[in-house]
């Protein structure tokens, strides 16, 4: 596996972070015990999701080719939302480093 | 109820799901593993399993075709599969006009020594063919089955996103510490949303690879219009075998067409040289596949075909050369539509070479899995006690098809490999060949865990439906390690050997076997406690 597709599985995994943080509930699921209200709008998070979400489609592309970089956005994109739903069930506490 | 688009469309997902439930999870099941059936193909031939150095070439003119020559000097053509990292050894096929795959010998390609064959199916025989048409080939019923249940699956995939009251409000949400029911649906849900998009390429251009046989005569016609001359029959008879418009059909799109011998004796050229050609233009190590039709005529030639390794695309393109000069006489490249066409199959087929991208596709089908399974299990917990209040037998004959098919199905996928390291080679057991007793075990252990699963959900007692489902799993767990012990006992390959040799195929095999092992007793331990549990609160 070659070190682009490692990193664009890391972008993959921050942008659901923030997509998840974008939303009230899940926010307040993370914050459970320091509380506090969001330092940044919900518009903010979703816009810096979706930055991360089309560079990590662009690194996939630029590394494996348009057909198998898309391939394996789809899938890697499908992985981390189960292991975003997974981290805010088990491990939500892990997703506070992305407030920062 | 309302009737609403929702409302009728949750009628649609539940009453799809119940009839196709099954059907897709053998069907998933059986894909997944296909994913890596070569792999499987390794470990249950022992045999094949070769380190491919790719040190020294095999030269196809010194050290093949004089076998081929001693073997069968007078066969209609001689099929030359080179070796690749996931099939390791030489394959030469040989044979009549009619069966031009006649004999078929593998040879190791390090020594050129023929590799005794391993009598048995292996997954890429047995698991890979129950996927697409479920070993039911009378007829293409099985094909015609799966083509029916894959439609169901998008209805299923349609109607479940719009019944999804949720679905983006709950898009990450999973909560496995609430109710069975509650945690069971958020995996459903979770697990459904988020390869919605894999599953619906999956499906889709499953339907679409099958094309010819759920439309077998669509393309006449076009055929039969555009070429003139090439008349479609009324009555669609084919008394001579195919058609003239499906003869153009089959050599337009698919390159498919036969040269008539001479029937007077000719030299053959150097097929390394024809090769070394080829590869000039697809790059080198390009050629896997050599066809020498006729050989020894004057009239022979030779078909190269490439691999597919580097593109989605699953390739049919071919060069020709004139056996007897070397020459090239015909190139085929497929046109526009058909390159649409091997790129859905190419998504589907999986033949390139892209590890990261395979075990994906694994993990996907596995999770597409685990959606059809929750799916029953919410269905079942839904209906459980009412039907248990109303006395209705329904429920319980579907909890008996859902463990038969959920982990019966494991459990039969594993007894075929355990039946594969245990019969004797060359076996015959009351006239039936090895490959086929192997075919029969896995068909044995799905009945015995039907069996199984009915005697314990129809008890009046409680929760008997755990009951089945912990034994089963405890069963998986054990004949998960025994495959592995077996493998090891029979051919000496652990882990330390095959991760050192390297045996990448083998390991991959033992090692998810061993994971599956750790889930499967996990898994089993829980329920076991829960009925423990139960039985001491009631």
């Amino acid at each position: 596996m070659s070190s682009n597709i490692i990193i664009a599985v890391v972008l993959l995994q921050l942008a659901q972070g923030y997509y998840a943080l974008a939303m009230r509930h899940y926010w307040q699921q993370v914050m459970h015990d320091s509380g506090g209200s969001m330092p940044h709008t919900p518009r903010t998070y979703r816009s810096v999701a979706t930055l991360l979400l089309g560079l990590s489609c662009c690194m996939m592309i630029a590394s494996e080719g348009p057909a198998m970089g898309s391939l394996l956005w789809i899938l890697a994109a499908g992985g981390s939302i189960i292991s975003t739903g997974y981290l805010l069930t088990r491990r939500p506490g892990w997703l506070r480093l992305l407030c920062r | 109820m309302k009737n609403t688009l929702r409302s009728r469309m949750s009628l649609l997902h539940t009453w799809a799901g119940v009839l196709f439930s099954a059907l897709l999870f053998v069907i998933f099941w059986a894909g997944s593993l296909s994913v890596f059936d070569k792999e499987m193909d390794r470990w249950m031939m022992p045999a094949t399993r070769l380190s491919l150095t790719g040190d020294a070439k095999v030269s196809i003119d010194k050290q093949l075709v004089p076998i081929l020559q001693s073997k069968a000097p007078h066969a209609a053509a001689w099929t030359i599969i080179l070796p690749s990292e996931r099939v390791p050894y030489i394959a030469l096929n040989y044979g009549s006009e009619e069966a031009r795959k006649g004999q078929r010998i593998w040879l190791n390609p390090d020594t050129l020594q023929e590799i005794t064959p391993a009598d048995s199916k292996g997954a890429s025989g047995f698991i890979y063919p129950l996927h697409h048409n479920l070993t039911l080939r009378f007829n293409h019923i099985g094909t015609w089955i799966v083509g029916i249940a894959s439609t169901g699956m998008l209805c299923l995939l349609i109607s479940g996103i719009i019944i999804h009251r949720k679905i983006f409000t709950d898009f990450f949400t999973l909560r496995l510490f609430r109710s069975f029911g509650r945690s069971n649906l958020d995996i459903h849900n979770l697990t459904g949303v988020a390869l919605t998009p894999f599953y619906i390429l999956i499906t889709l251009s499953g339907l679409i690879i099958a094309f010819s046989t759920y439309f077998p005569n669509a393309h006449l016609p076009l055929y039969a219009i555009t070429s003139p001359g090439h008349v479609l029959k009324k009555d669609h008879a084919r008394p001579h075998g195919v058609l003239p418009a499906e003869r153009q059909f089959l050599k337009e799109a698919l390159g498919r067409e036969r040269h008539k011998p001479a029937k007077s004796s000719g030299q053959l050229a150097s097929i390394d040289q024809m090769i070394a050609d080829a590869e000039q233009a697809w790059g080198p190590g390009a050629v896997y596949f050599v066809r020498i039709n006729h050989p020894n005529d004057a009239k022979s030639n030779v078909m190269l075909r490439r691999h597919s390794h580097a593109t989605v695309s699953k390739h049919i393109d071919y060069k020709r050369y004139r056996a007897t000069d070397g020459n090239p006489f015909n190139t085929f490249e497929a046109p526009a539509v058909v390159k649409a066409w091997n790129f859905i199959a190419g998504m589907h087929y999986l033949q390139f070479k892209h590890w990261t991208l395979r075990w994906l596709y694994f993990l996907a089908g596995l999770t597409g899995c685990a959606m059809i399974a929750t799916g029953l299990f919410f269905w079942l917990n839904a209906r459980r006690s009412k039907a248990a209040r109303s006395e209705q037998k329904h429920v319980v004959w579907m909890d008996a098809i859902t463990i038969a098919t959920v982990s019966g199905l494991m459990a039969a996928t594993l007894g075929f490999m355990l039946a594969n390291q245990w019969l004797p080679a060359q076996a015959r057991i009351m006239g039936i060949a090895r490959d086929q007793c192997e075919v029969y075990v896995f068909y044995l252990v799905w009945m015995t865990s039907l069996l199984h699963a009915i005697s314990l959900t129809t008890q009046r007692q409680d929760k008997a439906y755990l009951h089945a489902w912990w034994q089963q799993l405890a069963v998986i767990s054990g004949l998960c390690i025994a495959a592995v012990l077996s493998n090891w006992s029979n051919t000496g390959h652990h882990l330390y050997v095959t991760l050192t040799r390297p045996l990448p195929a083998v390991a991959g095999v033992d090692m998810v076997l061993m994971v599956g092992a750790w889930m499967a007793w996990h898994a089993s331990r829980r329920l076991r406690a829960h009925c423990r549990l139960h039985r001491q609160q009631g």
